[in-house]
């Protein structure tokens, strides 16, 4: 509606401006208004259709506008200023340019999961959370996997790769120990 | 229905802390800034932690974005609660605003609002004591205003039941009396879309309340 020149406009074209903006010449866009308002002068059937919109409109007015007082908008302000400091503390936390900031940890990454998955499977959720939770007490509750307190691998080049683990005695430390690696070139 | 502007948090500068707390409608006189500062001034003073700015701009813009809010949602303590998180963002994200002249503070707020309250109308609802109606008054110098009072209550239930972008639109440019411009900003459509969901709103609202057109005369 919004592309041509609006000097003379007809009844479709009065037709198409009530069907979006309703029956008040107050409301219509002020690039068509004046054209608008001088057709409905002459033109007894586009009058009509500005009055059968206009009752559209009588109806909608009808429905009342919300009271908004003073004392509503100074708690809603009061409480967004309490509320400041809350908004704030994350960034004094977050520093930039560390590398940390943009990585998600493993338990950020399974939190994000399971509130994807409450959110759109609230069971499927629940059910996710209990396998890992099991997972997680399995894990810890493993009886201890002896491991060899030094392993040596012969390198292609001659160098020997030796890991230094000897504390690591069970899959909890194993998992939870980081591991060290050196190399000693005979 | 994201907003353009995403909110970055700043850290709290030596302004924020020493700021006066808000105590009722603030005077609007602020250091450096004339008795009525427009909005951009606000949003730089705003961008360096000035709470007292901040105080101002939410004093100014929150009634007509309450109203926005409490017509799209229904509900005066929902619509409270959203317009306290829009001016939230408008805390974290002043420092991203910028005063080309161009766009207007209200109407990124707006936006902000809308994009708030949708999000909140897919959220289960619980109802609260703003949906159960008023008791009748049993006065019979009544009957006219409870007459008008159903019709009232038709014609909401008749908006409520549009689809989302469509009430969006005519709250848009019926109730808040935008422009089609100014709601196809905000609600990130083209202006030939927005006239085309409020020309496709007002076909249903005719269908729907075409009983009280014969019951009372109105359509």
């Amino acid at each position: 509606m919004a592309d041509r020149e609006w000097s003379t406009v007809d009844v479709e074209d009065i037709a198409a401006l009530t069907a979006v903006y309703g029956g008040n010449p107050a409301r219509w866009p002020a690039d068509r208004r004046a054209a608008a308002v001088r057709a409905l002068a002459m033109d007894g059937a586009a009058h009509e259709l500005v009055v059968n919109e206009a009752r559209l409109d009588a109806l909608l007015s009808m429905v009342a506008e919300p009271e908004i007082s003073a004392a509503r908008v100074d708690g809603v302000v009061a409480g967004a200023l309490a509320r400041l400091d809350a908004v704030t503390a994350p960034a004094a936390k977050a520093a930039p340019g560390k590398l940390d900031t943009f990585l998600p940890s493993p338990f950020d990454l399974m939190r994000t999961a399971l509130s994807w998955l409450s959110v759109r499977a609230p069971q499927a959720g629940w059910l996710a959370g209990a396998t890992a939770a099991g997972i997680l007490v399995g894990v810890m509750t493993m009886p201890s996997a002896t491991l060899p307190a030094t392993e040596t691998t012969t390198a292609q080049a001659g160098a020997t790769v030796e890991t230094a683990q000897a504390d690591v005695t069970d899959m909890p430390s194993l998992l939870f120990t980081s591991y060290t690696v050196e190399t000693h070139a005979q | 229905m994201d907003e353009s502007v995403q909110p970055q948090p700043r850290v709290g500068t030596a302004a924020a802390s020493t700021a006066a707390p808000y105590a009722g409608n603030p005077a609007g006189t602020l250091t450096g800034l004339g008795p009525e500062p427009g909005d951009d001034a606000l949003l730089a003073r705003i961008a360096q932690g000035d709470r007292q700015a901040f105080a101002l701009l939410a004093a100014r813009h929150a009634p007509k974005a309450m109203k926005l809010a409490q017509r799209v949602l229904g509900n005066a303590a929902d619509a409270d609660e959203v317009v306290q998180e829009a001016m939230l963002r408008v805390w974290t994200g002043a420092k991203n605003w910028i005063p080309d002249g161009r766009a207007r503070f209200s109407t990124w707020l707006h936006r902000v609002v809308v994009n708030l309250c949708v999000d909140r109308r897919r959220r289960p609802a619980f109802a609260g004591l703003d949906g159960i109606p008023e008791p009748p008054d049993p006065t019979p110098s009544a009957v006219n205003v409870m007459a008008r009072q159903q019709t009232a209550k038709l014609v909401s239930q008749a908006l409520a039941e549009l689809p989302e972008r469509q009430r969006l639109a005519v709250t848009l440019c019926y109730y808040e009396e935008r422009s089609a411009a100014d709601a196809a900003q905000i609600l990130s459509l083209s202006v030939s879309a927005v006239e085309s969901l409020l020309a496709r709103a007002r076909r249903a609202l005719r269908a729907r309340l075409s009983g009280v057109v014969q019951d009372t005369g109105e359509v």
